[in-house]
């Protein structure tokens, strides 16, 4: 005879979260009311100790044999309960989580009735639903000892050297031709004025020279499938057309006819079809622009070297990977057409990469800021703050680097043309890191002159400029004409980075910017096990900062690699073959080839019969849906589980409700 | 399971994934679903009596918490006017 069911049902307030708009005593009232409920509880938080101290405890006085919680999303404290119900001597599948947090007080804050009947009734499904669990087992499953790091900015660098001096292979992919991204197009780095090549170009080296790491430059990642240990990645290497006998001498760019703007100088200068990516380039050979050059052979003619292959091919690569660290960078704010600070790209309003690019010694003005309009030296500069920052109709975020790079710029421009007026306009300014303060003293001890104003426009007049503002100290509208204005442009999400999302499944904040597992306790990690973040994907930061969490993302994906095997959870297919028929359709449907075909003798035949192969098996459920005769069960999400939930969910005023299916996934 | 939820009383049903082809974690599960939707839209449901307006499948990502809004809002506009119509 089957065991008696016995549920514990346990309601999280979560703080306020839950409890300021679900009436949770009323909830656990309720669900000590439902069948088989032998005990219902509120939590203050069930995931803190005395919450699971409570469940173990329950577990043994009231003899429980089904757990239900009802708190925040099962990818965030699944684990955690499912692991108090083991320590307790519980199968972790009889226990069943309930989101009354993301899927219910935090969408209804507005209606506290609807939220409390609304979390009643997804208990009552979990309660009707955990009926028909049965006790399942964890696979174990190989772990690739190797890690995919995407991006080669200065995050992706270090994260793939850290892996790397664990002592695990690793492969480093960029889309561009050079290593180091946005922190290589900057002369030096805030607060102690370090040149850039000083600090990246030897970060890279040690990459390049790391006999575990396998750099890939100019290459896409085309596709990912697979899961945590077993990664399968699809690469797609643009050829650079040009071999490893270039040495950088420069013939073919002066022979190429065809020009275009040099987007690594922010468009401040041309380039050729075929050109050296940046003056500093790691790796140092040049780069043929595959959509411009239209193969007229001037540079294959001039080339000493014989280093120019026209007819180089792409090439598709698979790789098999363990871990992967998302490190694609953000991108610069780009002020849009009619924007209130006038610029167009065309005068003599600058945003700070623009900036940055003619303070570089090798950059388009060698190092000079010059005038877009008469090619002179400005007497005066203004910077403008927190543009496409802060602004809670576009961009409401702080983008926590233009602060620290505004007084880099004016220390850089004071310290070479000290004759150079330097007024900034900010709201507040915002260091908060050792030594920054020391380095903003020295600024206004250079005479930078600071002013909390929020800038109301700047209007072109006869070469100059005229900014207007509304300064908050004296309350007044103020007037200054400048020859030059900077807009401290902040950082917004890649135009990559819904790619990767959607390919990796990675969710955004509401700011678009890719969301950590959680912002306290797993800020590296993703949602999908065995991706994890690195840099500026995940929200602004500076390069001491985006360094930081390359190192720790590291360490996270080192704690995988480190494992031979490690755990998948029990949600795969069984087929009944006293059921199966032997039509095959799941055979034939399976997206991963898990089932195959025994031939079993029956009553004296031989006769076909599916079998699934376990470690395959992704636990989709394609075979229990396909299946007429129902042989075919999907462990954890069986016809009786959801039909239960189907039927509690539709119990009262189901002429009220939109019942949704999603995937599990 | 559709029919389960339409036979006990559901007005609307909303089956999602994510975005095919190709987006979906278990290669093509999302292609094999719109298969079988098609077929309920087209035959299982009408020989019910059950207008197949009332299932709709949506393609949306875990990481498209706007679109589901979107289409929340959209089936609780369309279960107003049914009701309306109920009413009269």
């Amino acid at each position: 005879m089957e065991e008696e069911v016995r549920i514990g049902v346990y309601v999280c307030h979560c703080g306020l979260n839950i409890a300021q708009t679900v009436d949770c005593a009323e909830v656990a009232e309720y669900a000590s009311t439902l069948p088989n409920v032998v005990v219902a509880k509120e939590n203050m938080y069930s995931c803190a100790d005395p919450g699971q101290i409570q469940i173990k405890e329950d577990i043994k006085e009231y003899n429980l044999n089904r757990v239900v919680v009802a708190a925040c999303s099962v990818k965030m404290h699944g684990p955690t309960f499912m692991n108090v119900c083991e320590e307790a001597g519980l199968n972790p599948y009889l226990f069943e989580m309930v989101n009354i947090r993301e899927h219910c007080s935090w969408v209804h804050m507005q209606d506290k009735d609807g939220a409390t009947r609304k979390a009643k009734d997804q208990i009552r499904m979990a309660v009707e639903r955990i009926q028909y669990n049965r006790p399942l087992q964890d696979r174990l499953v190989p772990v690739n000892r190797k890690a995919l790091v995407i991006g080669g900015g200065v995050a992706g660098l270090q994260c793939a050297l850290d892996i790397a001096e664990g002592g695990y292979p690793v492969y480093l992919v960029d889309k561009q031709p050079y290593l180091g991204g946005m922190a290589v197009g900057m002369d030096r780095l805030f607060d102690n004025m370090e040149r850039v090549s000083c600090v990246v170009n030897p970060l890279i080296m040690k990459v390049i020279n790391h006999p575990l790491i396998h750099v890939y430059t100019s290459c896409e990642v085309e596709n990912i499938t697979g899961y945590v240990g077993n990664f399968h990645v699809s690469l797609k290497v643009t050829p650079r057309k040009v071999n490893e006998n270039c040495n950088a001498c420069g013939l073919c760019t002066e022979a190429c006819p065809i020009q275009a703007k040099n987007e690594f100088d922010r468009g401040l200068s041309e380039r050729r079809a075929i050109y050296l990516p940046h003056p500093q380039a790691i790796p140092y050979l040049y780069y043929i622009d595959k959509e411009l050059c239209d193969g007229c052979g001037a540079c294959v003619e001039i080339c000493p070297q014989k280093a120019i292959e026209l007819d180089m091919e792409e090439i598709e690569e698979s790789i098999d990977v363990g871990t992967i660290v998302v490190a694609i960078g953000a991108q610069p704010y780009c002020p849009p057409e009619g924007n209130r600070w006038g610029y167009d790209g065309a005068g003599d309003i600058f945003t700070a990469p623009e900036l940055e690019r003619m303070l570089h010694p090798m950059g388009p003005t060698k190092g000079r800021p010059l005038r877009r309009t008469d090619g002179q030296m400005p007497s005066s500069i203004a910077f403008i703050q927190c543009v496409g920052s802060r602004d809670p109709q576009e961009n409401p975020w702080c983008s926590r680097i233009c602060c620290m790079n505004t007084i880099k710029e004016a220390l850089i421009i004071k310290y070479r043309f000290p004759s150079i007026k330097i007024s900034v306009y900010h709201n507040d300014i915002r260091l908060y890191k050792k030594n920054h303060e020391d380095a903003y003293r020295l600024a206004r001890d250079w005479g930078v002159i600071f002013m909390r104003s929020q800038v109301e426009k700047v209007v072109e007049k006869d070469g100059t400029l005229e900014v207007r503002a509304h300064d908050a100290i004296i309350g007044e509208t103020t007037s200054q004409e400048v020859d030059m204005v900077v807009l401290a442009t902040g950082l917004v999400r890649s135009d990559d980075a819904q790619r990767y999302q959607d390919m990796l499944k990675i969710p955004s904040s509401a700011d678009g910017f890719m969301l950590e597992a959680h912002p306290k306790l797993k800020p590296l990690e993703t949602a999908i096990d065995g991706v994890m973040l690195a840099g500026l994907c995940q929200f602004p930061k500076d390069v001491g900062d985006a360094i930081l969490q390359a190192s720790g993302s590291a360490a996270k994906c080192l704690g995988l690699l480190s494992k031979d095997q490690i755990k998948l959870d029990a949600i795969i297919s069984t087929i009944d073959q006293e059921k199966c028929t032997g039509c095959l359709v799941c055979v034939k449907r399976c997206p991963f080839s898990a089932i195959v075909t025994d031939e079993v003798e029956i009553e004296g035949k031989k006769r076909k019969r599916a079998r699934v192969i376990e470690a395959s098996c992704k636990g989709c459920g394609v075979c229990a849906a396909r299946c007429k005769q129902k042989a075919v069960e999907a462990q954890g999400f069986t016809d009786d589980q959801i039909f239960a939930q189907i039927d509690a969910a539709l119990e009262e005023n189901p002429e009220d409700k939109i019942l949704a299916l999603v995937c599990h996934w | 399971m559709i029919l389960r939820a339409f036979e006990k009383g559901a007005p609307l049903v909303m089956v999602g994934g994510c975005h095919p082809p190709g987006d979906c974690h278990y290669i093509n599960g999302n292609i094999q679903c719109e298969e079988m939707i098609n077929k309920l839209k087209e035959k299982v449901l009408p020989e019910k009596g059950i207008d197949p307006e009332r299932l709709r499948l949506e393609w949306i990502s875990s990481a498209e918490g706007a679109v589901f809004q979107k289409v929340m809002k959209e089936m609780s506009e369309q279960l107003d006017k049914m009701k309306k119509v109920v009413g009269k």
